[in-house]
């Protein structure tokens, strides 16, 4: 069953529940800021509505370095690279165990699924559940952005094995639910968890009013296009609480659009200023340079923000346009960073970070290779991000036939987990314009990026386009060579009338 | 007077000897996992073959961990750079523990055997011989090692009271070295292939160390395979014929010149895991340098070697710093090196007294020792440069050395990637177009 809008069909009586965070299967994790906020968020809202028992099972939860365990599940053979897939975090026969030695039965599992492509281990979560409750199951709700994003799919595929009907969560329960602050009281109220969380997830803002290509925040906010707030005051006062009940010093803002409103903004900074407490923030995900002035990052750094990721993506302002980001400009990123600087960020230091997209259709892969050099040489810091086409977005909306169309050799047809950006699902439908890309290139240019930041002496990175003399030297050897090469190739744009499957199954290569 | 008595005259059966490597003051420990006093562990095998009680202190090896330990000691200014300055190694207080130890045993030296290593580490093995004489004030210090030999006139002066004798070294120099003197067994064992030793004796010594625990070697000679490849052979012929389980790894030493496929075949089947090459340029300011014998060597180690591409397998080691070093060409050998070889790391040249090159340049240098530690690139004004313009070039080498899932990025490389990266930095297709500059919004 899909439960849409409708709290009163989550609340049915119960009083008792399990919450788990499921492990994950993937090539790559990277676990500093793990933690299940919405999962969280719910045990908050439970509580509210009555329910007396709940115990977290955080799959996911991390040791003293903020790393989770991970075993060896697969090889994943991409054309001529094999990737290895992981079980990151507690194995299925440990949750097993840890269900079992539960001191209550819950009335109801609640369970979270975040990435489309990571739903299998829900599925088998939910077989687990089934082998330890047998008989009377308790009822299992499944919620969070897999569920919101393809609710149809989760409804299909998750109980299928286990034979139960599951009830889908699609998007939020309700305001109450999604305003709430997280309960942190669950891994400090139990042993399963040696070390308890020092950081905090917030989630100050919900909502953009962009419909960015690759992004499908649209449809995760049931295609409300309204910056939602928290109040600054409550925001403070949940920093507060966390800071003084449990040590957190450490806080992340997850949100759609963080700088969106600004005197919103501004006044929570001046909130969590007037508590005096002496606290790290980080926006991981990331802030839209164009909305950057040096007001707010003076007052962002006055209040903790240590580090910076500005949203680049690209240099070419047509390419950001055809991903339907015409508010991105260069101009705007460049202006962003000076104003970073003049705010006391330092270029090269890691506290300044540029995200480089990658890896979509269409894409042109000079440009990429130029904007991770123009970042180098503006931030010193150049984050790679693959991209995965997300269910709800435009992007996938447009590729759907290609992703989901029969594949050579066999014909077999991909699923969700398949989409995993990490997995290059663009690769055939790029070869098209690139006839020579290979699954190694796409490791060979994010190992490139990653090479940028790596040559740091003395705080400083390796400037290429510097104007010292070691500087020009190197450019000089690069440019030697690159005289006796023809230009890559031009931009050739992909005949979108091909039938997809021509792509997939080689024919006309 | 003292330097030609005997050792029986200088010291009777009962005599207690302490040999002291100290702990080094510098800016950076280069090879920090690799360092031994292979010499003062050499005059202690000696020693112990003579019945004498020995003990030793290698401030350099960890007392717990793998890793050096370090503090901050002060700073060294060079140019407009404050560069900060580390006690690497046991720290006094770990070394006046260890006193305290010995004493509550009742074990007092009635010699001190000190090893200073590089003449610019002076300073350090001049606070630890202040600690020791004032520990154990009857004991009789002595100097040996680089320092004590190239700088005698220096140590004398510094390190008064102290008497440098290299008898004792000279005599021990075919010596094994006898790792049951340390307290906590080292990872790795340095072994010396050309002293006069036959495969035997070497293969003896390393099955020795095996049953010590040890399974990692390096040989320390400056160069290897050196004048006699026949006899390397025969080590690593011997090796493989007994089976040892041991890892081997070439820190600088070896030269790609010296690399056959024979070679090359015997080293791996031996153990040989890491290769760092040897820096064959001769030092001619205008030379780029020949980079033929690594195309070749390179070629040998992959194809019949079996080691990785561009992974920690294979480092080339390049020279700079070198007095009329042409920077141009420092930086050209250095990017097409890092295409060839996979790997590069920067060998800062280092001033060594008594040298030609020393004699030749000597006018150049500071006269303080310290100061012509080669890591701070005594010859840069010399060469008209900067100490700035090295570490430019040292941030080049750290991006054509990084290593992201184990590998290095070839920048000169044939493939695509790399095409389309040299494309964009030479048209400056990186630079974006920018239709307005916009002012600073500093509302």
């Amino acid at each position: 069953m899909i439960i849409r809008d409708n709290p009163s069909q989550v609340l049915n009586g119960a009083k008792s529940a399990i919450l788990i965070n499921p492990p994950i299967y993937d090539t790559q994790y990277w676990a500093y800021w793990s933690q299940p906020h919405g999962l969280l968020k719910v045990a908050t809202w439970l509580r509210k509505n009555g329910y007396e028992q709940l115990r977290l099972i955080d799959c996911l939860a991390t040791d003293s370095k903020r790393r989770v365990r991970q075993r060896h599940r697969d090889v994943v053979q991409r054309d001529d690279i094999a990737k290895q897939l992981w079980t990151f975090g507690m194995s299925l026969d440990e949750l097993e165990i840890r269900l079992r030695e539960t001191s209550f039965v819950p009335g109801e599992i609640w369970i979270t699924s975040i990435m489309t492509y990571w739903w299998e281990s829900t599925r088998d979560v939910i077989d687990v559940v089934k082998r330890v409750y047998p008989q009377n199951t308790p009822r299992i709700l499944v919620g969070g952005i897999y569920p919101t994003l393809d609710p149809e799919h989760a409804n299909r595929h998750l109980g299928e094995r286990a034979g139960i009907d599951i009830n889908v969560v699609d998007g939020e329960i309700c305001d109450d639910a999604a305003n709430a602050r997280t309960d942190l009281s669950l891994y400090y109220n139990d042993d399963l968890y040696e070390t308890k969380p020092r950081y905090a997830l917030i989630t100050g803002s919900r909502g953009c009013r962009f419909n960015c290509a690759y992004c499908a925040q649209l449809k995760l906010n049931h295609e409300n296009p309204k910056v939602r707030s928290r109040s600054p005051q409550e925001i403070a006062d949940e920093i507060e609480e966390k800071y003084k009940k449990y040590g957190v010093r450490e806080f992340a803002f997850y949100e759609d659009n963080l700088l969106f409103n600004r005197d919103d903004f501004l006044e929570r900074l001046a909130e969590i200023r007037k508590r005096g407490l002496k606290i790290s923030i980080y926006a991981p995900e990331g802030i839209e340079p164009r909305l950057v002035d040096l007001e707010f990052l003076n007052e962002m750094r006055a209040t903790g923000f240590r580090k910076l990721h500005l949203a680049l993506e690209t240099i070419d302002n047509e390419i950001a346009r055809g991903w339907n980001r015409k508010q991105a400009t260069i101009e705007a990123f460049e202006r962003a960073v000076e104003v970073a600087k003049k705010a006391g960020w330092a270029v090269g230091s890691q506290d300044l970070n540029a995200f480089v997209i990658f890896g979509l259709p269409d894409e042109d892969l000079q440009v990429t290779i130029n904007t991770a050099l123009y970042a180098s040489q503006k931030v010193g810091s150049v984050i790679p991000m693959l991209f995965t086409p997300v269910p709800g977005s435009i992007l996938f909306r447009q590729h759907e036939d290609y992703l989901f169309s029969p594949r050579a050799p066999d014909g077999e047809r991909w699923d969700l987990q398949d989409l995993n950006g990490k997995l290059l699902p663009f690769l055939e439908y790029n070869q098209q314009k690139y006839p020579w890309l290979r699954a190694s290139d796409y490791l060979r240019l994010e190992s490139f990026m990653m090479h940028l930041n790596n040559s740091k002496v003395r705080t400083r990175p390796f400037n290429f386009a510097s104007a010292h003399p070691v500087s020009r030297v190197f450019r000089n050897v690069l440019s030697d060579v690159a005289k006796n090469e023809s230009a890559p190739s031009p931009s050739v744009r992909i005949d979108l009338k091909q039938p997809t499957s021509s792509i997939l199954m080689g024919v006309g290569k | 007077m003292m330097k030609r008595k005997s050792l029986k005259k200088q010291h009777t059966q009962q005599q207690r000897i302490l040999l002291v490597s100290p702990p080094v003051y510098d800016i950076r420990l280069d090879w920090a996992r690799w360092h031994q006093p292979l010499g003062l562990l050499q005059v202690g095998s000696l020693l112990l073959e003579r019945g004498y009680g020995v003990r030793l202190f290698d401030c350099l090896q960890p007392l717990q961990g793998k890793r050096v330990q370090r503090k901050k000691l002060d700073s060294v200014s060079v140019e407009n750079h404050e560069l900060a300055r580390w006690h690497f190694g046991w720290s006094w207080e770990q070394i006046e523990d260890k006193i305290e130890d010995l004493k509550e045993e009742k074990w007092k030296p009635d010699v001190i055997y000190v090893t200073c290593m590089m003449t610019f580490w002076w300073e350090s093995t001049r606070d630890l011989v202040r600690l020791v004489r004032k520990r154990f004030p009857k004991a009789r210090i002595i100097l040996g090692g680089v320092y004590a030999s190239l700088c005698p006139n220096h140590a004398r002066q510094q390190l008064r009271g102290v008497r440098l004798d290299s008898t004792i070294g000279k005599k021990a120099k075919t010596e094994a070295t006898d790792l049951s003197l340390y307290e906590r067994m080292p990872h790795f064992s340095g072994v010396l292939l050309n002293r006069s030793r036959s495969a035997n004796q070497i293969v003896k010594e390393i099955e020795a160390k095996i049953a010590l625990g040890v399974r990692e070697f390096a040989f320390f000679d400056d160069e290897i395979p050196g004048k006699n490849p026949k006899h390397f052979e025969g080590v690593l012929d011997l090796i493989i014929q007994k089976g040892l389980d041991i890892k081997l790894r070439a820190l600088g030493n070896l030269s790609p010149k010296a690399l056959t496929q024979n070679l090359v075949i015997k080293m791996r089947e031996a153990g040989y895991r890491q290769i760092f090459l040897h820096d064959d340029r001769a030092l001619d300011p205008d030379a780029k340098g020949d980079l033929s014998a690594y195309e070749r060597g390179i070629e040998l180690l992959l194809t019949h070697g079996g080691y990785k591409p561009r992974t920690e397998d294979i480092t080339a080691m390049v020279l700079v710093g070198y007095p009329s070093e042409n920077l141009d060409h420092t930086v050209e050998r250095l990017t097409r090196l890092a295409h060839i070889v996979g790997s590069v790391n920067l060998v800062p040249f280092q001033p060594t007294p008594g040298t030609d090159i020393y004699q030749r340049y000597e006018k150049h240098l500071p006269p303080e020792l310290e100061k012509q530690n080669g890591k701070l690139f005594p010859f840069a004004k010399f060469n008209g440069a900067s100490f700035s313009d090295y570490q430019e070039l040292t941030r080049l080498a750290a991006l054509l050395n990084s290593k992201y899932r184990s590998t290095t990025f070839d920048f000169l490389g044939d493939d695509q990637i790399a095409q389309m990266v040299r494309y964009s930095i030479a048209n400056e297709t990186w630079k974006p177009k920018l239709r307005v500059t916009l002012p600073l919004a500093t509302r």
